[in-house]
């Protein structure tokens, strides 16, 4: 049994103290999300809140604040550089880039300054919810570091002409001792980290050095708050969110009763939404439906008590498009995994193969094509039939499998 | 021509009939609903027009003459199938084009004396007008680029997304309309601004017969194209040597009563002393 929260049973039953609100949220199989209310209001989003808020895998250097979210930006391109000067010999250093980190090695070859280095780069802005307001962004690399030559990482993000360091991320000089932990570099607001560079680098000009370093976790901490207030965001189509602003649209006319059950039935009901409103030529919902496709999409009902700031239930499950009528627009919920909404291949079981010869399925190489049927397979661990024997009325001591071809299409 | 048959062309005695034609009562003015209305629980009515339905009268002639009688028996009887135009003479001369659609029966009450009763006269949309109604003091009703509920109505299209919204004050000289001052200087208002980039447009569908459009008028303002209907009516220019705010810078009140839609193509162009092409919409005036 799942139990109220404590906040819900200090405000009593769902038909005293406040009226509950009902809550819908709609997630498009486009990705555009949709937040409809029957009350003007601002309320707390699951579908947000479980697609955005998932925190990184990398530590966090500065703890998120109450109602901020994290994401996390890694690169999508990591070069090595060897050498890094003329004259340097490159044998002399050895990098291995992934796209999360790496290791570098460096061993000085009398030929005065060298090294190796790892630039990640090509990263991107996530795609934030609507009404997001970005508060911090934080270069961050792990490195285990040992050895005696220098080091430093770094990030650079490209002003005018001339690239501009913002940190270093750390320089640590001599690596003396060895080194384990976590590197931060906090950016300037609004910067653009399409263009950044994250640098791991070791050098040295003194003959003697060497060091070797392994980094991980390399990328941009985005922490960030929705800002559910800023109604000034009126249109997010560009970002490929929805048309509407981050608030919550008091459109929803009513909700289907839902019925909890014991066993595995699942209820299935209609939320009705208003069609009316949008300017003078054509409706909002008309933009909605355009723009999505809520056949499949994924939504979360919830019956809200605001005084509680909690859910009497909530609901998960998926819509099909009902009815859009002159001054409504029904959406009907169904469970979240419903076969009859599958594709899937039109395959039948019958006594001929369904596979087509020579492709990935199949697999056959030759240079025959088969007749679809076991007798000629020639992939017969791959067939796709039912296979089937028939007796030939022989008598029970002289039975023979028949071993001539049956080319049938009897569905079993 | 049916407009041009008038049920009660004068105001007075009509000396044929030795009678007067106009109606004892009935002239209530009423129109019936062509709105959609739905509102959710705690939100908003959330509205829309949905028919062009024009005004129903329900009249009553009293102790009237046969002639007058038979005059209201001939227009059921010829404009069952069409329309004809009767007016308003105590309502300031309002001409209405349409049909009795009930039947005229007529009840003998004395000596030549007859009342006729309830007859149902409904409007007929989208046809000519001997006279368009154009009283816009009473009549005409304002619509904004926004709703009193801040949803956007005046529909835009621009593939750099170029209108938006602007705040602004009102300056001396300003027109508002008919029963929104805007001469008073600090009278804050709302308008759709595009810097006049070539094809972009904005368009309002109302139902109502004619219309005043509002749109601002200064040094920076160009020159647009205005279409009714998708036909286009005439090359506005938005520019005036001094800020004064929104103008009428077209007015028609010749236009039957039906779903209409005005529209404002920006073209780029400007007036050899403008110094930008911006087209900024303020209102639409609509006679109803």
């Amino acid at each position: 049994m799942i139990s109220y929260p404590p906040s819900l049973k200090a405000t009593g039953g769902a038909h005293t103290g406040l009226p509950p609100a009902n809550l819908l949220e709609v997630l498009d199989v486009n990705g555009n999300l949709y937040l409809w209310a029957d009350r003007e209001g601002v309320w707390p989003s699951v579908i947000m809140a479980s697609q955005f808020g998932v925190p990184p895998t990398v530590p966090l250097p500065v703890a998120s604040s109450s109602g901020q979210l994290v994401l996390f930006s890694a690169p999508t391109t990591a070069v090595a550089i060897l050498g890094l000067h003329p004259g340097q010999s490159p044998s002399d250093a050895s990098a291995s880039p992934t796209l999360s980190g790496g290791s570098v090695f460096y061993r000085h070859g009398g030929l005065g300054l060298g090294g190796a280095q790892i630039n990640w780069g090509g990263f991107h802005m996530p795609k934030l919810p609507p009404g997001a307001v970005i508060d911090a962004m934080i270069s961050v690399c792990s490195a285990v570091l040992s050895g005696n030559a220098y080091w430093s990482i770094y990030d650079t993000l490209p002003l005018g002409s001339s690239p501009v360091i913002y940190g270093p991320v750390d320089n640590g000089g001599p690596i003396g001792s060895s080194f384990s932990g976590q590197i931060v570099g906090h950016l300037p607001s609004g910067a653009d980290i399409e263009d950044m560079t994250i640098t791991g680098e070791i050098s040295s000009s003194n003959g003697t050095d060497q060091g070797e370093a392994f980094f991980s976790g390399v990328g941009v901490l985005i922490y960030f708050h929705i800002d559910a207030f800023d109604l000034s965001q009126t249109s997010n189509a560009s970002d490929g969110y929805s048309l509407l602003p981050g608030d919550w649209k008091p459109w929803l006319l009513s909700v289907p009763q839902l019925i909890f059950h014991r066993s595995l039935q699942t209820d299935v009901g209609s939320f009705v939404i208003q069609n009316l409103s949008g300017d003078s030529l054509s409706r909002d919902t008309e933009k909605l439906l355009r723009a999505s496709a809520f056949e499949g999409a994924e939504f979360v009902y919830r019956c809200w008590q605001a005084d509680a700031e909690a859910a009497w239930i909530e609901v998960h499950g998926t819509l099909k498009v009902a009815d859009v009528g002159v001054d409504t627009l029904t959406l009907t919920g169904k469970q979240t995994i419903d076969p009859a909404q599958e594709d899937t291949p039109l395959e039948i079981y019958c006594e001929t193969c369904q596979l087509q010869w020579g492709g990935p399925r199949c697999g056959a190489a030759g240079s025959t094509e088969c007749n679809y049927n076991y007798q000629t397979c020639q992939q017969p661990n791959r067939i796709m039939i039912v296979s089937n024997n028939y007796e030939k009325n022989y008598g029970e001591n002289e039975a023979v499998v028949a071993q001539n071809q049956m080319i049938r299409r009897r569905v079993i | 021509m049916p407009a041009s048959d008038i049920l009660n062309p004068t105001a007075g005695w009509d000396a044929t009939l030795g009678d007067s034609m106009n109606p004892s009562y009935g002239f209530t003015r009423k129109r019936p609903t062509t709105k959609l209305n739905k509102k959710p629980i705690g939100g908003v009515p959330w509205t829309r027009e949905t028919q062009n339905t024009g005004h129903t009268f329900n009249f009553s002639w009293l102790g009237r003459t046969w002639a007058c009688v038979q005059r209201l028996k001939r227009y059921y009887e010829q404009y069952e199938d069409g329309f004809f135009t009767i007016v308003d003479w105590d309502g300031g001369g309002r001409h209405y084009v349409g049909r009795f659609t009930t039947e005229i029966v007529p009840t003998i009450t004395a000596n030549n004396k007859w009342d006729v009763q309830n007859v149902t006269f409904e409007e007929i949309p989208q046809q000519t007008m001997v006279s368009y109604p154009s009283d816009w003091l009473n009549d005409a009703i304002a619509f904004f680029i926004t709703n009193d509920f801040s949803d956007q109505k005046l529909a835009t299209s621009s593939a750099t997304n170029a209108w938006s919204q602007t705040a602004r004050v009102s300056v001396a000289g300003a027109q508002g309309t008919e029963h929104v001052s805007l001469a008073t200087v600090g009278t804050a208002y709302l308008t759709m601004d595009n810097p006049g980039t070539a094809g972009d447009w904005a368009q309002y569908e109302y139902r109502g017969y004619g219309f005043r459009l509002y749109l601002l008028k200064g040094p920076a303002f160009g020159q647009c194209n205005l279409y009714l209907d998708g036909v286009l009516i005439e090359t506005v220019d938005c520019y005036n040597a001094t800020d004064i705010g929104p103008q009428i810078v077209y007015a028609n009140a010749a236009i039957p009563l039906d779903f209409h839609r005005v529209k404002v193509i920006c073209d780029a162009t400007k007036n050899s002393s403008s110094t930008a092409t911006n087209v900024s919409w303020y209102a639409l005036e609509v006679m109803r």
